[in-house]
């Protein structure tokens, strides 16, 4: 059956690129959490997590309950949590059905039914790695399933946001944020139109000058426009 | 159910297959107590079957029925044919809610009305198949079928290998090409959802998929000229050609219909007036599915067709005509009586219910207004059976089979079969609890 | 005789915020009818957009427009040149015309107001006065007691009602009496505003009555559509995106035209 040009509309690309940027938010975040919860095991305070917490720019009250953790993976009154930004990675997955397909989104329900039964158990963060799992799969799903080119420039677009996001709160090296921004602007010109040009050219700027981040931060977050 | 029925592998799957469910988020939502709760539909894994004998009379039948429906619908909108001939009473046709004055005149692309027409029927004990209701407007349901078998194959293939059962899994094929035996100038084919809070919403996004159309929500699309353009990005705008819209239509057009409707698309029917775009179903089809109606549907098959109706209405009475008046009043405790006024209030009663004096309360209440109901015998429906943990249990259930129109008319081979939890309810409808199943057409 | 009447029709709607995907349609191009010959007519929107026109079921002329962009006004005027005249209007009466709509349901009060007319075939004018003075002697014209909602059983129950509502009621009774009726809108001279009469099918023609007026509705009456009941004659709808009051304000002139206006070029 031939696949109809599948037109794109601004709340269309809207969904896709969050979708890209929750998804890959879900994926840094299990991934950093683990590397501080790591650092946490021979520290005598909890600073690994403070710093953890102050540099995600989450709420830091549950640290003094000796809750964070928890509370960050399974909260669903904390916005920032990973249950949270898997319910919202999900809700525009299924918005998305039809643009995205049934075995992509599939990934998405797997990694929130886990995360679900993990809370119920009350998993730590080191028995998470099966939702890490299934949301590399839906990255590797994205690439095999989803036909049209559109679509998957609108969630790299995503993607590649949120990684530079984390990327300069975590103060990765130049080269590391210069990679993504490559990725980024190799995305096919009418999708990289959304993108606002000046805040590129900044970013590229900024991938040398670290100590500008937190001006990055806010002209990253205005860069789509769809 | 016996070890060695053909569907006996796939039950010992049927975990498996609700895993499938889940992970390919399979729901049906309901407003309960003012919120809105989605689950999986619960889905039973014992599949309908029906014969091939069966669905022969079954497909010819719907084919048959569905055509006559399609042309009563040009005929009430242009010549009245049916009327001036005496067959249809003007009354039934001007008073019915879903009739649309608006559509006066407009016959849409193919001359099809109906494209997508979910028949819904009951099979007796005695095995006789009736016809229990008409759905011309929205009709619901099938990706729920076509998703269920799609994943029993995967879950239990020796199944499919052994039994011959007919493949369904063309559904949305089939709905593609109706959409695109009516898109007017090749324009883009849209399926157009209310919305995420749907309690189709999974159909709608689901059948987008499958058939390769572009999921739309009412802000998405705009009229402009009488023209319906999509919204591109970048202030683009791409022509629709057919919008499948899973709206109803008081809510589609705020400029013509309900005011109030946000979900609507302003001026969606000026254009469609003037032929500028497709709408599947098309406007005004509630005349025909209208439970007044019914009654008449098998003289339509007569009338434009000239042909025995092959399927049959569940036996039907009028008390505005004397002689099915006559019998009502006669034979009152073995009838059940419904009321065809919406704001009505008395839904459904069953004589055998009621005491000699409620009995005789409505009688006179026929007697008052006999226009306002009708009556039919009480058919006893097979129960089917449904899994109970390890055992089973029969429950009610009936069966919508869906018919396409474009250019052809064809009948799916397959399904929505839907079943009560409680043993006690004769209501088989989605937003009561219940489930559904696959139907199974054999080849032979 | 003959009437030459122009119309100037504008309105003006300021939003406190722009407003953007304003969607709407208009009945402001009077119909042609064997009584009512359009001679010329224009309609100007602002901002400027495509304005497309077609004709309704009913046969009133729609024209239907979309403003993508962001604006905080909104206008439109009509006018034109309007020549009636005394020619029976004898189009066939839909079915529907003989049913009751949904702001014209029956109730046994009207039920029993049309049997006490007589009947109509005998003296067509003479029913019609006695259908507009049972009307007249029911309800009092109180703008503001009514709204564009209010049916015609709650207006006869209110006693009180606006031009719409005593057409309404006029509908409902004549429908109740046997006979095919429309509701009718459009331009009186003298009025300031929109006004709504009625059209009621006896002996093969259609006689236009003002029951708020009490009168028959001719030679100073321009059409602009007609239904079933008000809903049919939406004289202007709209909707837009924004968060947004609307201030509007309307204006509408009616006057007799002299030969030489209608004899210059338009």
């Amino acid at each position: 059956m031939k696949y109809l040009n599948l037109a794109i509309s601004p709340a269309k690309a809207d969904r896709l690129y969050w979708l890209g940027r929750y998804a890959e938010r879900a994926i840094l975040s299990l991934h950093l959490l683990r590397r501080y919860c790591n650092a946490d095991i021979d520290a005598d305070s909890h600073s690994p997590l403070e710093t953890f917490a102050t540099l995600m720019g989450v709420p830091t009250a549950a640290l003094k309950s000796g809750n964070f953790v928890a509370d960050y993976l399974y909260s669903t009154e904390n916005l920032s949590s990973i249950a949270s930004t898997l319910a919202a990675a999900k809700n525009n997955a299924m918005l998305e059905r039809n643009d995205i397909k049934t075995e992509v989104l599939a990934y998405v329900e797997l990694a929130v039914n886990t995360l679900e039964a993990a809370k119920a158990n009350n998993a730590g963060v080191f028995e998470l790695q099966p939702v890490s799992d299934y949301l590399m799969s839906f990255w590797g799903a994205v690439g095999e399933y989803v036909r049209s080119r559109a679509v998957r420039n609108i969630l790299t677009i995503g993607r590649c946001v949120e990684r530079l996001d984390v990327m300069i709160r975590f103060c990765y090296e130049p080269e590391r944020i210069a990679s993504v921004l490559e990725t980024l602007e190799s995305v096919d010109e009418a999708e990289l139109a959304l993108c606002d040009n000046q805040t590129i050219d900044y970013l590229r700027k900024m991938a040398a000058m670290p100590e500008a981040s937190s001006e990055a931060l806010s002209k990253l977050n205005s860069l789509f426009a769809a | 159910m016996t070890d060695d029925s053909i569907y006996a592998k796939l039950l010992l799957q049927r975990d498996a297959v609700n895993k499938w469910m889940e992970r390919c988020g399979v729901r049906f939502g309901i407003y309960k107590n003012g919120s809105f709760k989605e689950q999986i539909f619960p889905f039973d894994a014992i599949p309908r079957v029906i014969s091939a004998a069966d669905w022969q009379t079954l497909s010819r039948g719907l084919a048959q029925r569905v055509m006559a429906l399609n042309a009563f619908l040009k005929d009430v909108y242009t010549k009245r044919s049916i009327i001036r001939d005496g067959i249809v009473p003007a009354d039934f046709v001007f008073s019915s809610k879903g009739y649309l004055p608006q559509c006066e005149g407009i016959i849409p692309p193919a001359d099809v009305f109906s494209h997508i027409s979910g028949i819904d029927l009951v099979q007796a004990d005695d095995g006789t198949w009736f016809v229990l209701e008409d759905n011309l407007r929205v009709p619901s349901g099938a990706s729920y079928p076509l998703i269920a078998r799609d994943l029993t194959r995967k879950v239990s293939p020796e199944t499919f290998a052994d039994a011959s059962v007919l493949d369904n899994r063309d559904y949305a094929s089939l709905l593609r090409r109706v959409l695109d035996d009516v898109n007017v100038s090749s324009g883009l084919e849209v399926v157009l959802t209310p919305g995420r809070y749907n309690s189709a919403f999974f159909e709608h996004s689901y059948l987008a998929e499958k058939a390769g159309v572009v999921l739309a929500f009412p802000d998405d699309i705009f009229v402009e000229d009488d023209l319906v353009y999509y919204k591109g990005l970048l202030n683009k705008k791409e022509r629709v050609g057919v919008i499948y819209r899973r709206i109803s239509d008081e809510f589609m057009d705020p400029m013509t219909f309900e005011k109030s409707s946000l979900l609507g698309i302003p001026n969606v029917f000026s254009a469609y007036r003037k032929g500028n775009v497709a709408i599947v179903n098309a406007f005004g089809n509630g005349v025909a599915d209208d439970k007044g109606i019914y009654y008449f549907v098998p003289k339509m098959v007569k009338y434009y067709l000239g042909e025995e109706p092959i399927l049959r209405n569940a036996p039907t009475y009028l008390p505005i005509f004397p002689d099915d008046y006559k019998y009502v009043i006669d034979n009152l405790p073995t009838l059940v009586i419904k009321d065809v006024a919406e704001a009505g209030g008395y839904g459904v009663m069953f004589g055998r219910d009621m005491s000699a004096e409620r009995l005789d309360q409505v009688r006179a209440m026929i007697k008052a207004d006999p226009r306002r109901w009708i009556a039919q015998e009480v058919i006893n429906f097979i129960d089917l059976d449904i899994m109970d943990g390890d055992s089973t249990v029969k429950r009610k259930s009936d069966f919508r089979a869906f018919v396409l129109s474009g250019k052809n008319t064809e009948v799916w081979p397959s399904g929505l079969t839907r079943f009560t939890r409680d043993p006690k309810s004769f209501v088989v409808n989605s937003s009561q609890g219940g489930g559904f199943k696959d139907t199974w057409v054999l080849a032979k | 005789m003959v009437v030459l009447l122009r119309y100037s029709y504008t309105t003006l709607i300021t939003f406190s915020a722009k407003v953007s995907d304003h969607a709407f349609a208009l009945r402001c191009v009077p119909m042609q009818t064997p009584a009512q010959r359009l001679i010329w007519q224009h309609l100007t929107v602002l901002p400027a957009c495509p304005v497309a026109s077609s004709v309704d079921a009913f046969g009133s002329v729609v024209s239907t427009g979309f403003l993508g962009r962001r604006h905080s006004l909104f206008a439109y005027e009509a006018a034109g040149l309007v020549e009636t005249t005394d020619q029976p209007v004898t189009d066939a009466p839909f079915p529907f015309y003989s049913h009751p709509s949904p702001l014209t349901m029956p109730s046994p009060e009207m039920s029993s107001i049309a049997n006490s007319l007589g009947s109509p075939a005998d003296d067509p004018a003479l029913w019609t006065e006695r259908l507009m003075a049972a009307v007249a002697s029911r309800l009092s014209y109180s703008p503001g007691a009514t709204s564009v909602d209010t049916t015609a059983a709650q207006a006869l129950e209110l006693g009180q009602g606006v031009c719409q509502d005593f057409a309404h009621v006029s509908v409902a009774i004549a429908r109740l009496a046997g006979l095919p009726a429309r509701y009718a809108c459009g331009f009186m001279e003298g009025e300031g505003a929109s006004h709504a009469w009625v059209e009621v099918f006896i002996n093969g023609r259609w006689l236009p009555i003002d029951p708020t007026n009490q009168r028959p509705a001719v030679n100073s009456y321009i059409k602009l559509a007609h239904g079933r009941d008000f809903d049919d004659c939406s004289i202007s709808r709209g909707v837009f995106r924004g968060q947004a009051s609307q201030a509007v304000s309307v204006s509408v002139d009616v006057w007799k035209a002299n030969q030489a206006d209608a004899d210059s070029c338009h």
